[in-house]
């Protein structure tokens, strides 16, 4: 039952399984940076109508997708299991019940084919996706927003990461679907703000922008949060109850702005820390589903001019949960030999500056 | 060679055994929520004290509920990862099918009206009848979910047959206590059987109202 390692000069092929969220996904990938294969299988209309992910419905789906997923990547690639080098799946964090499915089916994989098992977090897979797609080499500065996360930090190398700041309440992605929430658009909300922000006006309200200015690298979106929601009732009031259509793309132009304008202040910050602190980092690479935003990208890559910043952010398909990235991360971490054993625990909660490095 | 395993109630079980039904080598974990993490290891500990490898392997069999919910998951998503390297056949039984087994395989039960009962943890029992004739057992009724009165009252004068995690709440009824076993498991195999890695949760994901404020 040795684990095999390659010999041969054939290119490295990874598998990749993500099932921390609301998205089943299977990937192949190749050490020359080809996509084999990749299948992502949204759960959004199991979820919709709770206007946000239920844990045990999730955990469900993943399990009735991720068989047939697995057979369809091999199809789509006219590879069989045997071709593969190394076997790479979410083992946190997330909503456990998923990442139960995906570990269990991994490490079962890698046991029966006798090759070696790398237990990816979930944030590695957004913090290197960048360099699958582009040619970035380490260090680089990380803007992480997503449903779940929001944070910045210094990514020295594969399993080398010092955060820099934190959101201390809600994720960016969060609020976004909260505000949408509030607003009756469908979930997930993010898309449907920036959708409907393009015809609203930005100034039109003037919501509060939380710790614009401070020095610390912190993020604070729950009071803009209650603000945004304040406006809504007060605004469905004096409308009796139904807003019309050129007010909500008010609400969601001047919301989306004043979230641009945070970020943009909070990562100027950051900058300006690295670069006293730390100024051999002169790149900057975002990531996580609200990196998919256009508003937002367009912010960031303003800041990244200003204080000569590279700016990188993956294609918007790799911006949102998927399996390509978490192969990626594993063929990552497998060239610099961090691979796992088999008796790995899933974990709900993995923060990043817990990843096992290369010097660990 | 056959590889059977269970991790449906609480802890988790693995066999490899012949084609003829003989057991070969197995191991019993009975820690709670150790499965996601021996499990995988285990069933290559198995494999390796048989001398056999996963390529010996001719057929999988596991159960798929009703039982816990991350339990049923674990022993499926384990499944579909041998199944997809391996490329061989997985069959799942349904644990309650597979506890009446193991009662009959210990020769503990010889009545014709059996009722398997699992606790759910939920509150409710799992519950399944069979009927026993010529040492064979044949279903009587679907698995379903019943609050203890209804339990009570659907056993009537029948042999209750459960497992010892969940004996403690059956409060006074008389029942026979058996562990799932995996000869009980192969053999309900060779009765009811699915060919798909299809799960047997019984019980709904237990949201009833959706949420209409953030």
């Amino acid at each position: 039952m040795d684990v095999k390692y390659k010999t041969d000069n054939k290119t490295i092929i990874a598998l990749g399984i993500e099932t921390s969220c609301d998205e089943t996904s299977v990937a192949l990938i190749n050490a020359n940076k080809e996509i084999l294969a990749h299948r992502v299988a949204s759960q959004i209309k199991d979820h919709e109508i709770y206007g946000g992910v239920v844990p045990e419905i999730a955990a469900r789906a993943h399990l009735s997708l991720l068989p047939g997923l697995l057979d369809q990547v091999f199809k789509d690639a006219s590879l069989t299991p045997s071709d593969v080098d190394v076997i790479a799946a979410t083992t946190g964090p997330g909503l456990i019940g998923g990442v139960v499915v995906g570990t269990m089916a991994a490490k079962a994989m890698a046991a029966a084919l006798g090759k070696p098992f790398v237990a990816v977090n979930h944030l590695e897979g957004h913090a290197l996706t960048a360099r699958l797609t582009e040619t970035i080499e380490f260090p680089f500065v990380l803007l992480l927003v997503s449903g779940g996360h929001c944070q910045t930090m210094l990514v020295e190398n594969v399993g080398t990461y010092k955060v820099l700041g934190s959101t201390l309440d809600d994720a960016v992605g969060e609020c976004f679907d909260k505000v949408a929430k509030m607003l009756g658009l469908p979930y997930p909300g993010g898309p449907q703000i920036e959708k409907l922000a393009v015809n609203g006006n930005p100034k039109a309200f003037d919501f509060p922008r939380p710790m614009i200015g401070q020095k610390h690298l912190n993020f604070s979106f729950s009071g803009l949060k209650t603000s945004v929601r304040q406006a809504i009732q007060k605004l469905q009031t004096e409308h009796d109850g139904t807003l019309p259509e050129s007010i909500v793309a008010d609400v969601c132009a001047s919301f989306q702005q004043t979230v641009a304008r945070v970020l943009y202040d909070r990562i100027k910050q950051a900058f300006l820390y690295t670069a006293e602190h730390h100024p051999d980092y002169k790149q900057f690479v975002v990531a996580g589903g609200v990196a998919a935003n256009q508003h937002i990208r367009g912010a960031l890559q303003t800041v990244c001019a200003e204080i000569e910043f590279a700016f990188y952010a993956p294609p918007l398909s790799l911006c949102t949960d998927n399996g390509a990235m978490i192969a990626w991360a594993g063929l990552e971490r497998f060239q610099k030999g961090l691979t796992d054993s088999l008796d790995i625990k899933p974990r709900p909660r993995w923060p990043m500056d817990q990843i096992k490095g290369i010097s660990a | 060679m056959i590889l059977v395993f269970d991790a449906s109630i609480e802890g988790f079980s693995v066999g490899v055994f012949h084609l003829n039904s003989s057991l070969i080598q197995s191991v019993t974990n009975s820690t709670p929520y150790s499965h996601t993490e021996f499990l995988v290891p285990t069933i290559q500990g198995v494999l390796s004290k048989a001398n056999a490898q996963f390529q010996d392997l001719t057929q999988i069999v596991t159960t798929k509920g009703p039982g816990s919910f991350t339990g049923i998951r674990v022993g499926l998503a384990t499944a579909a990862g041998l199944r997809t390297a391996l490329n061989i056949p997985v069959m799942t039984v349904n644990t309650l099918s597979a506890l009446a087994h193991s009662a009959m395989s210990h020769h503990i039960v010889n009545t014709s009206d059996i009722h398997a009962v699992l606790d759910t943890k939920c509150g409710e029992f799992y519950h399944q009848s069979f009927s026993c004739k010529d040492g064979k057992l044949f279903v009587e009724t679907p698995p379903r979910s019943l609050p203890l009165k209804e339990l009570i009252s659907v056993i009537g004068s029948g042999t209750v047959v459960t497992d010892p995690s969940s004996k403690s709440m059956l409060e006074n009824i008389p029942c026979v206590t058996t562990l799932l076993t995996l000869e009980g498991v192969l053999s309900a195999s060779n009765d009811t059987a699915s060919e798909d890695l299809q799960p047997l949760y019984v019980r709904s994901a237990n949201i009833n109202h959706p949420k209409r404020d953030a």
